[in-house]
């Protein structure tokens, strides 16, 4: 029908197409005419990965033609030596990773090597990883993202250290992203308690460094900051460089160790003003004054926390937590501790007033390590009618996602169900009437019924204890072990078995219905609701309440838990009465 | 401006077609054309485009004309083809090629971004020879090159991720 072919089409097009194909399709491509070649080519050195192994003559002399094309590479010792060498032109190059574990050896290179030759007989022997990176970096004068890793990557041959030298090559009117991975201790290393002693010494060291440090350009476009020591220790005067990013927004840190701990919220705090977001996703032990004075650093307000669950939150940590809370827009927090059993939570959630993202445990997390963001709806209920407080959760309009558990609901039917028997309810215990159950979870749906911009819902965690068949038998007498959680499935497959021995699971029905009778119309107003996530709460969700949310929220495109839901629903008639 | 008011075109050879305004307007060219000019009444000639080449654009642009996220079509290149495109991608190379280039002239991504992913498609898991054997290209490197060509980009040269 027509005569157009595919070589006929204008390069922007192929490129267009190429863009679609994964890196070996178009390693493929390249092969194919020359055309193709002179067109693809370039996007296909754009981003290099190279790692040393046969061939590599082969592919240096690839790498040498084409490296004015390269915008991201990731190098070992060996390219590092072989680009410095050679005075390749890097000045087009955007991001460089750099991950140097071993000292090159020159020797056994210029007999493999014949370009590592001039290495042996000029630069050698003092010529070492850390040089060839300081002269590699004089070279890259537009880069945009730096990551400088591994153990040799710091030091100079001799083992002294090599790190302010080298991030005075670095280009600093470009660089906005900044990854150093300490992969080895610093000499003299310093547990705690020797560090205690040895404080004094620290601090004129890191003084020092600073004064050193000063004087030299600022990285002006220098935003975001990753430090990954690996809870290895490192010499505080490192983070002195600190005094030359006055512009950081971001802080990424990964296992930092206590002696990194004290001198950084100091540094951060007096020479970076504009920090507001710190990404800490893990840890260790801390002492909780470093904790707290991290908490402390950002000068302008956090507007987004993410903290490790390795971080146990004593109440004074949660007290600065709070002080600082009415900027945050974004929490991301694993663990709250014991926090969590007073409620203090809750003094969160009504003073967070600009808080658009809370987010507890990650979705689908199997193994629960402490505790995620929890509300105990029933005790919280109490005190806001009993002790006339005003316990009305600031997070409103602009909340858009939020991940809580709602637990400590009373459920006027079931509380537990097993084999079909009945459990000892907790609620009875506290001697609700089934009208005041309504009430709680009502009150809570209020609250978040005022979420109007919410697009994320997710509702507590699966709500499934293992007990012992034993324990269960012991006339009702039953005992909650938080031993393991699991998908919903996975517990109503056990449930539907009903076998008998072996360790069963008990469903522990204390959250949230989702019900129409529960209130379920109080969240009408949840427009731009896009997924709701209610896994273990939404056991009520019937034929009834899925219209009712179809026809409430337009936007909604998936309910995680459904599968389950006709079995759930059926509880009234099978389950515990 | 009704919803309902209707636009006329003429394909190269000279073939009057006449589409809704709803469906003109998932051209961007078209689009960004009637609201500067307005509707003057008038055919809007396209001459880059052919008459049965129109006929499959406009079958597209009916058959997704209620979708919200047309204009926000993404770019994942994992992405499944839905059934329906997938049939409609069915066509000779040649009518393939004519639909890329009427897509890109008439600025319609989503169909830019199905006709390519297509040929993609056609060219993903192939070698080099059988690229050139399906869409009909000459190796014009000569051996030499083709050797180090092979060389640089084959198996094993490097690793590229």
């Amino acid at each position: 029908m027509s005569e157009t072919i595919l070589t006929s089409l204008p390069p922007e097009i192929i490129q267009l197409i190429a863009h679609r194909l994964s890196r070996h399709s178009l390693a493929q491509c390249v092969r194919v005419c020359l055309a193709w070649h002179a067109l693809l080519e370039p996007t296909l050195w754009q981003t290099v990965q190279f790692k040393t192994q046969h061939h590599f003559l082969n592919a240096l002399a690839a790498l040498t033609r084409n490296i004015h094309h390269v915008r991201q590479l990731t190098a070992d010792s060996e390219l590092v030596y072989y680009i410095t060498l050679h005075l390749a032109p890097l000045n087009k190059l955007r991001s460089l990773d750099l991950n140097l574990d071993e000292e090159v050896a020159p020797f056994a290179i210029a007999l493999a090597s014949p370009w590592a030759a001039p290495l042996w007989n000029t630069a050698a022997p003092r010529f070492g990883n850390s040089q060839a990176v300081t002269r590699l970096l004089t070279g890259c004068t537009n880069l945009h993202s730096l990551s400088l890793g591994g153990r040799s990557c710091f030091k100079h041959v001799d083992g002294t250290d090599a790190f302010q030298e080298i991030m005075g090559s670095c280009i600093t009117t470009s660089l906005e992203h900044l990854t150093l991975a300490f992969r080895v201790e610093d000499t003299n290393p310093c547990f705690q308690r020797i560090f205690e002693n040895l404080g004094g010494n620290h601090d004129q060291e890191f003084a020092l460094a600073v004064e050193q440090q000063r004087p030299l350009m600022p990285f002006v476009a220098l935003r975001n900051l990753v430090v990954r020591s690996g809870n290895h220790h490192i010499l505080p005067s490192k983070l002195a460089f600190l005094v030359r990013c006055p512009n950081l927004v971001r802080i990424e840190l990964d296992f930092p160790e206590n002696c990194i701990l004290e001198y950084l919220p100091r540094a951060l705090q007096e020479f970076c003003p504009n920090l507001v977001e710190m990404f800490w996703d893990s840890g260790c032990d801390y002492k909780e004054e470093y904790v707290v004075a991290m908490l402390r650093s950002s000068r302008s307000g956090w507007k987004a926390l993410t903290l490790p669950y390795q971080l146990e939150f004593a109440p004074l940590c949660f007290n600065v937590l709070l002080e600082c809370v009415a900027t945050l827009e974004e929490l991301n927090m694993a663990n709250w501790g014991d926090v969590v059993q007073h409620n203090l939570f809750l003094d969160l959630v009504c003073s967070a007033r600009n808080l658009r993202r809370l987010r507890g445990q990650e979705d689908g997390e199997r193994l629960i390590i402490g505790s995620g963001v929890e509300v105990h709806a029933y005790n919280a209920f109490k005190e806001h009618i009993e002790s006339g407080r005003d316990r009305t959760w600031a997070l409103g309009p602009s909340m858009m996602y939020l991940q809580m558990e709602i637990v400590g609901v009373p459920r006027p039917d079931v509380v537990c169900r097993d084999n079909g028997k009945p459990l000892k309810a907790w609620m009875m215990e506290e001697g609700l009437d089934s009208i005041r159950c309504h009430d709680v979870q009502r009150w809570i749906y209020e609250q978040l019924g005022r979420m109007n911009g919410l697009e994320e819902l997710l509702l507590g965690k699966v709500d499934v204890n293992r007990v012992d068949l034993d324990y269960y038998n012991q006339d009702g007498f039953f005992l909650l072990k938080s031993t393991s959680t699991m998908d919903i499935e996975d517990a109503l497959e056990s449930g539907e078995s009903e076998s008998h021995g072996g360790p069963h699971r008990l469903m522990n029905y204390q959250s949230l219905e989702f019900s129409l009778e529960s209130g379920l119309e109080v969240l009408k107003g949840l427009k731009e609701l896009r997924v709701l996530n209610v896994k273990s709460t939404a056991h009520r969700i019937g034929v009834e309440e899925l219209d009712w949310m179809h026809t409430n929220w337009p936007k909604l495109k998936e309910i995680r838990g459904l599968v389950t839901e006709r079995k759930w629903a059926g509880d009234g008639e099978n389950g515990a009465k | 401006m009704s919803a309902h008011s209707q636009i006329l075109l003429t394909s190269s050879e000279g073939t009057e077609f006449i589409i809704d305004r709803d469906i003109a307007d998932k051209s961007m060219l078209l689009k960004c054309m009637l609201e500067d000019i307005g509707e003057i009444g008038q055919a809007v000639p396209l001459p880059n485009v052919s008459g049965p080449i129109l006929t499959k654009v406009i079958e597209y642009c009916t058959h997704h004309r209620d979708d919200p996220n047309f204009l926000s079509a993404n770019d994942d290149v994992a992405a499944e083809i839905d059934e329906w495109d997938l049939e409609y991608c069915k066509v000779d190379q040649g009518t393939l090629y004519e639909l890329i280039l009427a897509a890109n002239y008439l600025d319609i991504k989503p169909l830019m971004d199905l006709t390519c992913k297509t040929v993609a498609n056609m060219i993903k898991a192939k070698s080099p020879e059988e690229i050139r054997k399906t869409f009909n290209i000459t190796n014009d490197f000569t051996p030499e090159e083709e050797d180090q060509v092979r060389r640089e980009n084959g198996k094993g040269s490097r690793r590229l991720s």
